[in-house]
């Protein structure tokens, strides 16, 4: 028990206050009602009623206001209560008083009962009501509202806290103070027949340093941290972006999270990337050149922490789990981002790339709520500046080409076509101008549809002291704007919480997500390009034609008619997890508990591609019908028991913290072609053989018959240490061990650390009062974490015995084994500060990291000599260092009309410090990165132009000095001459595919009830790989159709030509033009893009309440409107690429250069 | 309550602390099996034994996603005269080495994917040989029964076989041909260990051929036991054959002939010769040896029968895609293909040869040949990849007949070949006419074999393609141009110092 008295001019304030297990802080007002009976017990006789209310402060947790001077007045009290309410109680002890009371939020007000005075005469012009609005420290709040609602007067106070109000009639009124950061105030005031001056104290609200953070293992305060930690609140996160994928609504709110989703268009996507202060690993950079991943990226992301339950790595052998898989962000109370060592390192050796723990909504003991949040809108189809040639166009693109073509190899051609001019031989290769004419067809507006999302989240929540509950069921739909691919998800969560005494308590929760997913299965979307506009998809009779026939280039040529495939054809995405959790948690004695968390997790994944033997594919390669059908399981058991002591001696406050965790995964998958199926008989059984549908390997069983399957245990024992001297000083510490079988017996395991501590200034003295500093915390942290990267068993060479040569059976050597293998681990360096300044108008914070990532595991390429083309080693060490902050002002504030800004960006700087031969040899076209480099750097061969004479693209080529030193530079017509000496060194670094620097701009404008919030995403000084310039813009013109020049974009044509951007059609056509690692095929990545605009309005008015309506929201919703692209882009969405996952992307999904969906949404909540 | 829920906990954790490592130590990779399990034991080294056939033919293919035997043939073949690259359908990779570029580089050209998929098997073979002797020095051995002994012996064998016959590739790819200074051109490295710290530089051409005729002549003696598997693993005959051409390789050009080589050409030859097992196929089977076979109905793929194959990849389970370079083909909306015969030897087959049946016009109006044409698309082949047959060898000893001036015997073997095709039999030819016959013939009965393009220059010979093949100008490599080799892949030269480049 503890009591806290502080004096107040004129008023004295009293806080009584049990300390619980939760630290008491500075300006520790903040009291979780949730914590304290709301019934009192008590049983005085003719006591004085300071002392009944410091009883029912400790009971209670309530606040009294009142000066002596008006307790001096009133008769002490006999109050004898069982389990009464506060009101009864006060209404007892305020009986025949010459005071009263009145009750607001936490606080009773104490005012003395005035009767008119003796000489009292109503004034008709009424009084001048004057008064100052104070915070807690005596320090005037300027900008409050100040409202007297029965007047309808309203007002807000100068620079000095004052407001003041002429013409108050006599009368008894409420005065309502309002100012943001703190608890609204409803002062009570009586106007005789004088002015009034008055005093009212706002108390803080919510302090952001007493914000509860939840880190995993243990709840903190905001205050006690010494890392990094943000915490978002789910409120904030719905108001956004509308989707089923969490990390699409966090992009542009957390500083150090680089969120990316190049397939966001695509609603059955795996979800988006997210990336905790740069990459710290070496997976993911692309693949080597013999095809492999240098390790795969699939598997790098933070670790995902809900509710205190740690999420399984995977959700199939190499697929990570995403935040798309564990919650409906309609449960989602708030999600927190611990970025440094001191939050992460108790994670050990999963926290390296960052935890993200989602915090779901729990019941609250005040009876049931109904929330309904409904939503539904349009999806209009974003493809950017991509259009496709119309048949005309493409017409005359052939014409140049096929021109060209003759001028050069003439001789060839006579031979080849039996011809002997241009005429006869662009007669053979080109399609009638008549037919062109007549038949062109837009593919792309068939491909590219108008769609629909809608939502309905439904929760009902509530509870006794007892128990509480959450119980939320939610549906999401949401039909792309690319043909035939949607996702329906139906999700529930039910969180009940139970505390049977004050010793023992339990929480338990299940969460279901059930995914019905469908993708375009007649490769519509990736084979736009191969529709050639003259080729008309109909018959005569209106009816698709089963299959395109056509010539080409004189050439007969058949193509599959997606519009007759899809009648038939399908390809659907199903997913189902299921996540159980149940926590008990003891209080042996007040200073020490124990907590065990056990949890279950379970998740099947189906994809199933069906290719009738009506269609092209299904009918062509003799298949007659496939079927192929993936499916993946995992399930995972975890559990963690932890010992929590905490106790305070005077201003000394420790926490300590030990704890064992033990767990398991398994994970398998499974996959099978089969071929010979009925017309619309999609069962495996009814097969006649294995085999693709483009039946080159029937009765094969490599491709066809697949299956992985493995099993991972980890071990660890960890521990934590906080310690606190007068709230005001703190320290931390923890340590964790990890046993992983992911490494050798010698390797296995690895041990964690950190330390941190932080100081909050504004507690001292010398800032105590000052009005310009609210609040002020620094706070410095170091230490490690680890990631256990990679495939099982590094540490063997292993044969892979699943082959057979001539009907026998036969093993291949599949890895070499390296003995020496261990942990990947990062040190990371945090320094930051947290501050509130002038009333918190202005608040934010500021951060520098430095990460270093050593002994990265990395496949090294080896010597022909040693017969295995690579090895996993500790090879690498990263680099990645980098500054954030986050800015939030309160600009405008009058009593009708706010208007606030948040802001925030990240700069991150990576660089390769070690790696094997000095540089990363990823390269599958030549591809390296040398240490000192961004390790998501680029290497191509500089394109500088177009030589005006030939119309060949010109490429640098650099000159080296015997030293090795770049003396200079000329320009060569191909890339087969730059690279003539086979010297690396002439592919030059064009830049990273991660950005410098990225951020969000959120405003928000209220007007009364109306409410519009603009969020802005940005990102710049990253490169992009251009797939659609690559693979359709102009090379390939004789054979596929092709994405239009946009502007800046100009053709070499003529002999002579000098402004020409692109090079002759001929030159693109042949020769090495088309090579990702021609540089021409990057763009600027920089981008801005109004990602979300909301407009709101809360609905009031007495027939709510009559209804039963506690609260009622209808807004109007749009997102990705518009981006600002950099001049020269080409697509439908500029959103970079996840971990350098270059050369992956975009391999024919049906998200292909759908961009990210524009929405207009509408939608409704209402909560009962 | 207090006092037993501390002892709980403690217990708790107690006992999870203490059964981690044996929980821990029993996960075990699911997929894979350990190196040490496998090779220990008989039906272990036969199963690596096998996988050492996989890699020359994996459909998953070789260390860069392409088959060892792919690779191989676009170097043996693409580098002599019988097609023409169509450069619509061509990359630069694909015509490395036919246009004789001979790219350093992987992204630019294939001979550092021969160079690292030789290794890799070769690695593989050394690590089943050292298996094997470790094996046969212990217990283990004894207790194996006669036919399990002999069985043992011959995987030895046909591991022998598989390093000489990646040796030999490599050299005739990396190193000059052997008629001009053996001793002192590089060759290959002679990696004959499975140690990683054994990184050796080049030996001289002379070293390699020298250390390919021990493995041929050790694997034969190692086989020499049962002749119990097919045509589709090595044998002591497939040994001997192999050895026939090493020694005619050997055995330098017509005017300067090295009489010893030619004479062990001869001797292997009469060898595989006189095994009554083999003969040349006649008439309609052999006909059907090539034929196109769409639909399969041959049983082509099924190349354990086939008399005259000597030594050929299993391809039934889908093969090495050697296919897929030949054929012109609509595969999803566009063409491939990319080499078809050059229009210099189709004009070379006289009216009636029956090896013009090898040869179809396919839907698209395209020529091409039918030697790997029985899948009904284009990715796997299934018809074997044929590396030695019994025409081969009679070529073999005709050539090395004509050179040690045994014009007769050499007339006799070449009308062996010519006859068979249809064609009516030379008569009167000796010396230098009845050479250039020789070398005629094994031009087109060995087109598209991977013969074709070493044929030239080890005879001292240019390759020459007229203009016809061309598009306009005549190609021309002379035996003794730099580029006959191609270059040491630079990545091998940067990780290994030892290593000299082929300067071009």
């Amino acid at each position: 028990m503890n009591l806290l008295v502080l004096f107040k001019p004129g008023i004295k304030m009293m806080l009584i206050m049990k300390l619980t297990a939760v630290l008491l802080l500075f300006a520790g007002l903040h009291v979780s009602a949730a914590t304290y009976s709301q019934k009192i017990t008590m049983s005085e006789k003719n006591a004085p009623l300071e002392k009944v209310f410091k009883e029912i402060g400790r009971q209670t947790g309530y606040l009294f206001f009142f000066t002596d001077e008006m307790l001096s007045k009133a008769k002490p009290v006999s109050v004898s209560v069982r389990d009464a309410s506060l009101k009864e109680v006060l209404d007892i002890c305020f009986k025949d008083q010459p005071i009263a009371f009145s009750i607001s939020g936490t606080t009773v007000v104490i005012q003395v009962k005035e009767s008119p005075p003796a000489d009292f005469t109503v004034q008709p012009t009424g009084q001048v009501l004057k008064g100052v609005v104070k915070d807690e420290k005596g320090v005037p709040i300027a900008g409050a509202s100040v409202e007297i609602s029965k007047l309808n007067l309203g007002t807000a106070t100068n620079g000095k806290g004052e407001f003041s109000f002429a013409g108050i009639l006599a009368g008894s009124y409420v005065l309502e103070i309002s100012f943001v950061g703190y608890e609204n105030q409803g002062q009570r005031i009586t106007v005789w027949d004088k002015p009034l001056n008055v005093v009212v104290y706002l108390r803080k609200a919510d302090s952001k340093l007493n914000e509860v953070v939840v880190t995993g293992y243990s709840n903190k305060t905001a205050g006690e941290l010494t890392g990094s930690v943000q915490r978002i609140s789910g409120d904030v996160i719905r108001s956004g972006v509308t989707s089923s994928d969490v990390s699409s609504m966090l992009q542009g709110r957390v500083t150090g999270l680089y969120i990316t989703n190049q397939s966001e268009g695509d609603p059955t996507s795996t979800g988006g990337g997210v990336l905790v202060r740069g990459v710290s690993s070496i997976a993911g950079l692309g693949i080597d050149k013999y095809n492999e991943y240098v390790l795969p990226s699939t598997t790098y992301g933070p670790l995902i922490v809900v509710d205190g339950v740690i999420m399984p790595r995977e959700t199939s052998p190499g697929q990570a789990l995403t935040l798309k898989d564990v919650v409906n962000p309609g449960d989602i109370a708030s999600i927190t981002t611990l970025k440094d060592a001191s939050a992460t390192a108790i994670y050990g050796s999963r926290a390296s790339a960052g935890v993200i723990v989602i915090t779901t909504k729990k019941g609250k003991a005040d009876g049931l709520h109904l929330n309904l949040d409904l939503k539904y809108g349009l999806n209009v189809p974003n493809r950017g500046n991509i259009r496709f040639l119309s048949g005309p166009e493409l017409y005359s693109y052939q014409k140049i080409y096929y021109t060209e073509n003759w001028n050069n190899n003439q001789q060839a051609l006579e031979a080849q076509y039996g011809v002997t001019n241009l005429d006869d031989y662009l007669n053979i290769v080109l399609p009638s101008l008549q037919l062109v004419q007549d038949s062109s067809f837009d593919y792309q507006k068939y491909g590219f549809v108008h769609s629909y999302s809608k939502q309905v989240n439904l929760s009902a929540s509530g509870g006794t002291d007892k128990t509480r509950y959450y119980l939320g069921i939610g549906y999401y739909n949401e039909q792309s704007t690319g043909i035939d691919n949607g996702l329906a998800r139906k999700t529930f969560r039910i969180n009940i919480d139970n505390t049977f005494n004050k010793r023992l308590s339990f929480s338990a929760a299940i969460n279901g997500i059930f995914d019905d997913g469908t993708r375009d299965n007649s490769n519509f979307g990736s084979s736009i390009y191969q529709l050639i506009p003259w080729v008309y998809p109909y018959t005569a009779s209106g009816q698709p034609k089963s299959q395109l026939s056509y010539t080409l280039g004189g050439y007969p040529t058949t193509a599959p008619n997606f519009l007759y495939d899809k009648q038939y054809n399908y390809n659907t995405i199903r997913n189902q997890q299921l996540y159980g959790s149940l926590r008990i948690n003891l209080n042996i004695t007040d200073w020490l508990s124990a907590s065990s968390t056990n949890s279950f997790n379970l998740g099947y994944g189906k994809n199933e591609l069906y290719t009738d033997a009506r269609t092209y594919y299904g009918a062509t390669f003799g298949a007659n019908g496939g079927l192929t059908d993936n499916t993946s399981y995992y399930n995972s058991e975890l559990t963690s028991n932890v010992l929590t002591f905490h106790k305070k001696w005077g201003d000394h406050s420790f926490k300590l913290l030990g704890g064992q965790e033990y767990g398991t995964s398994e994970n398998e998958s499974t996959g099978i072609n089969v071929i010979g199926l009925k017309p619309g008989y999609h069962v495996i059984n009814l097969a006649q053989n294995i085999g693709s549908v483009y039946g080159y390997s029937t009765g094969i069983k490599n491709g066809n018959i697949l299956g992985d399957e493995y099993t991972s245990v980890l071990f660890s024992g960890f521990g934590e240490m906080g310690y606190s001297y007068k709230d005001k000083y703190y320290a931390s510490a923890s340590v964790r061990t990890d046993a992983s079988t992911n490494f050798g017996p010698d390797k296995r395991y690895a041990t964690f650390y950190s330390g941190g501590a932080s100081w909050i200034v504004s507690k001292e003295n010398f800032l105590r009062g000052n009005a310009i500093v609210n609040e002020w915390k620094l706070r410095a942290n170091y230490g490690t974490s680890g990631s256990q990267n990679g495939n099982n068993f590094f540490t063997q060479t292993l044969y892979n015995p699943g082959y057979t040569y001539g009907g026998q059976s036969a093993a291949v050597v599949a890895s070499l084994g390296n003995p020496s293998i261990g942990w990947e681990t990062t040190r990371s360096l945090g320094i930051g500060t947290d501050f509130s300044l002038f009333h918190d108008r202005v608040s934010g914070n500021i951060d520098y990291y430095n990460r270093l990532s050593l002994n990265l595991i990395q496949k090294v390429p080896l010597t022909g000599a040693l017969g295995f083309p690579g090895q996993y080693q500790n090879s690498g060490n990263v680099l990645n260092r980098g500054w954030e902050g986050m800015l939030s002002t309160v600009n405008i504030r009058s009593r009708d009309f706010r208007w606030t800004t948040d802001f925030n960006i990240t700069f991150n700087h990576n660089k390769l410090l070690k790696a094997v031969g000095d540089s990363l040899d990823i390269s599958t076209q030549g591809y390296y990165i040398q240490e000192g480099e961004d390790v998501n750097s680029v290497k191509a061969v500089k394109e500088v132009g177009v030589d005006p004479t030939s119309g060949n693209p010109l490429y640098q080529k650099l000159i080296f000095d015997a030293k090795g030193h770049v003396t200079g530079s000329t320009n060569v017509q191909s890339i087969g001459e730059v690279l003539a000496e086979g010297n690396d060194r002439q592919y030059q670094n064009i830049g990273s595919l991660q950005p410098k620097y990225f951020g969000g701009i959120t405003n928000t404008f209220t007007y009364k009830q109306l409410s519009l919030s603009i969020l802005l995403y940005f990102q710049g000084g990253n490169i992009l790989f251009n797939q659609y310039r690559f693979d359709f813009q102009m090379n390939s013109v004789a054979d596929y159709n092709q994405i239009a020049y946009i502007k800046g974009q100009s053709l070499w044509t003529t002999p002579g030509q000098k402004n020409a951007t692109e090079p002759s059609l001929y030159a693109q056509a042949n020769g090495d033009w088309w090579n990702p690692l021609n540089a021409h095929f990057y763009d600027n990545g920089t981008y801005l893009r109004i990602r979300n605009v909301r407009l709101s309005y809360n609905l009031t008015g007495a027939f709510l309440k009559k209804a039963g309506i506690s609260q009622a929201q209808i807004y109007a919703s749009g997102d990705n409107l518009f981006a600002v692209t950099h001049k020269g882009f080409l697509g439908s969405d500029p959103s970079g690429e996840y971990a350098a996952d270059a050369f992956q992307q975009d391999t024919g999904s049906v998200g292909f250069g759908l961009g990210a969906p524009r929405k207009y949404l509408f939608g409704l909540n209402i909560t009962f | 309550m207090k006092r037993s829920s501390i002892l709980y906990t403690a217990l708790m954790t107690g006992v999870l602390f203490t059964s981690c490592k044996k929980e821990l130590d029993a996960v075990q990779p699911l997929t894979y099996i350990s190196q040490q399990g496998e090779l220990s034991t008989l039906s272990g080294i036969l199963e690596t034994t096998n996988g050492n056939y996989v890699n020359l033919a994996n459909t998953d293919g070789g260390v860069f996603g392409v088959p060892y035997a792919a690779v191989f043939h676009n170097i043996s073949e693409f580098r002599g005269n019988t097609v023409t690259a169509d450069l619509g359908l061509t990359n630069a990779q694909q015509r490395d080495a036919y246009s004789y570029v001979n790219s350093g580089l992987s992204t630019t050209g294939y001979g550092e994917y021969l160079w690292k998929d030789s290794y890799f098997l070769i690695v593989g073979v050394n690590t089943t040989l050292e298996a094997i002797e470790t094996f046969k020095s212990g217990a283990q051995f004894l207790q194996l029964t006669a036919p399990q002994q002999s069985q043992l012996l011959h995987a030895e064998g046909e591991n022998y076989f598989l390093r000489a016959f990646a040796l030999f590739n490599l050299v005739r790819v990396f190193g000059m041909p052997y008629y001009n200074a053996p001793g002192t051109n590089l060759g290959v490295m002679l990696k004959l260990t499975s140690d990683v710290t054994d990184i050796p530089g080049r030996s001289t051409v002379q070293q390699t051929y020298t250390q390919i005729v021990s493995d041929l002549k050790q694997g034969a003696a190692y086989m020499s036991g049962t002749g119990s598997q097919s045509n589709i693993y090595a044998n002591k005959e497939a040994a001997w054959a192999l050895l026939s051409r090493v020694y005619l390789y050997m055995g330098g050009t017509f005017t300067t002939p090295d009489a010893n080589s030619n004479q062990m050409a001869v001797t292997y030859a009469d060898s595989v010769i006189q095994e009554a097992a083999y003969s040349l196929l006649q008439g309609q089977e052999y006909v059907d040896m090539f034929a196109a076979d769409e639909s399969g109905t041959l049983g082509r793929a099924d190349v354990k029968g086939n008399v005259e194959v000597i030594f050929a990849l299993d391809n039934s389970q889908g093969g090495d895609q050697i296919n897929s370079m030949y054929h012109y083909l609509n595969y999803y909306g566009s063409l491939t293909g990319g080499f078809y015969p050059a229009a210099s030897f189709l004009s070379s087959l006289q009216a009636g040869d029956v090896r013009s049946q090898f040869l179809q016009v396919n839907s698209l109006g395209k020529t091409e040949t039918t030697k790997y044409d029985v899948s009904p698309n284009y990715v796997y082949g299934y018809a074997p990849t044929i590396f030695l047959r019994l025409a081969e060898v009679f070529l073999n000893r005709a050539e090395a007949e004509v050179k040690s001036g045994d014009n007769a015997d050499a007339l006799s073997d070449l009308n062996v070949i010519h006859t068979r095709a249809g064609l009516s039999a030379l008569t009167g030819l000796s010396g230098q006419p009845l050479f250039d016959s020789v070398l005629a013939e094994r031009k087109i009965e060995l087109a598209f074999e991977g013969q074709n393009g070493f044929d030239y220059f080890r005879n001292g010979l240019p390759m020459t393609r007229p203009s016809g093949d061309t598009g306009g100008t005549p190609f021309t490599i002379q035996a003794t141009d730099p580029k006959v080799v191609m270059q040491i892949p630079f990545d091998e030269i940067s990780t290994n110092p030892k290593l000299v480049q082929n300067n071009q």
